[in-house]
């Protein structure tokens, strides 16, 4: 059974709660942080076993908070999937080229944004 | 731009197909029925936002070419199966033929696939059942020339330029197939001519209808 635990940073209300809900709907546990600093601040507390990280953030964005949890050895180990309504190719290919280990562009689609994140967990 | 304005799609689409999964819970069948149409009309509005984003982009000269090599064959091979599904459920049968002499091309390969899938698309959703759409390519010395044809409707010679306009659709017999966005032939168009190719449509009576575009062959290294 699924209940692993994942951090979700992301600014937008509704979004938290389409992402919680099909999460929880999946049996995971959840945290829930509205800004990178307190998403970096929440994976040194929590050590979540997943983090899925919007890109553009109010304070540091996602790329930057991405290079922190990176910096960090406690840390650094953690899967982080960017999940970012910007779908141009070029910020694609910027988000891809700063390490995360999976992109989610928004819209999300339901049923691929839970495969991508099992995928991601079951990943050795 | 795109960011502000895919944001609230995320909510309507995503919640919706949350509902349409029947994640936590049945609906009734008004109420399936319109959730379908939410998420339906979701997405058509994502593709029109892709699109006019493209669009935008290109008309202010800031959609670049993403030049690499690649094999156009496969390329096109590969549009033809991402078309079979569509062309399954229209009852079309779907054709390759392409020329033995093509050599590996220069180009931007995502633009290419976007042209190829764009006019399988508009060829197949135009084409009655037991029909036919070929996907050809010819190497033609300074350039490659691709053509889609089917054995669909006709497009009147008066309406044949006004096919690659901004929301234009030629005709009026088949205003129920409106499903698209009404920007793919504009910009299959704009991507052909940021490559410096051009593309044109032939159309007769009883014989459907020929989109041909060419695109001109690069040195590779391009510099």
């Amino acid at each position: 059974m699924a209940n692993e635990l994942i951090l979700v940073v992301e600014d937008n209300e509704k979004n938290r709660k389409l992402v919680r809900d099909v999460l929880a709907f999946k049996g995971y546990r959840l945290a829930e942080a509205e800004t990178g600093e307190d998403g970096v601040r929440l994976a040194r507390e929590l050590h979540p076993d997943l983090i899925l990280m919007d890109i553009q953030l109010p304070g540091i964005n996602g790329i930057t908070a991405l290079a922190q949890i990176r910096e960090d050895p406690a840390i650094r180990h953690i899967p982080v999937i960017a999940v970012t309504a910007s779908a141009m190719t070029h910020d694609r290919q910027k988000i891809m080229a700063s390490g995360f280990d999976g992109y989610q562009s928004k819209p999300i689609n339901v049923k691929d944004f839970l495969a991508a994140v099992r995928a991601t967990l079951d990943r050795p | 731009m795109s960011h502000e304005l895919r944001t609230p799609l995320n909510a309507i689409i995503g919640f919706s197909e949350v509902l349409n999964e029947r994640m936590f819970g049945e609906l009734n069948d008004k109420q399936a029925e319109y959730v379908s149409d939410i998420l339906g009309s979701g997405r058509h509005l994502l593709s029109l936002i892709n699109d006019i984003l493209d669009l935008s982009k290109v008309e202010a000269g800031k959609m670049d070419l993403d030049l690499t090599r690649f094999d156009l064959s496969a390329a096109m091979d590969n549009a033809l199966t991402l078309a079979k599904e569509h062309a399954g459920r229209h009852g079309v049968a779907l054709a390759l033929d392409v020329d033995a002499r093509l050599e590996p091309f220069v180009g931007d390969a995502r633009k290419i696939k976007q042209i190829l899938l764009n006019l399988l698309s508009n060829a197949v959703k135009f084409t009655p059942e037991g029909g036919r759409v070929a996907l050809r390519v010819v190497a033609a010395g300074e350039s490659v020339e691709i053509a889609v044809s089917d054995t669909g409707i006709r497009i009147a010679p008066e309406d044949q330029a006004a096919v690659f306009e901004e929301f234009r659709q030629a005709g009026t017999e088949h205003a129920g197939k409106r499903e698209g966005t009404g920007l793919g032939l504009t910009l299959t168009r704009k991507f052909v001519e940021l490559h410096g190719g051009t593309i044109g449509v032939q159309s007769q009576v009883g014989q459907g209808s020929t989109f041909t575009f060419t695109l001109p062959v690069r040195p590779w290294p391009t510099s």
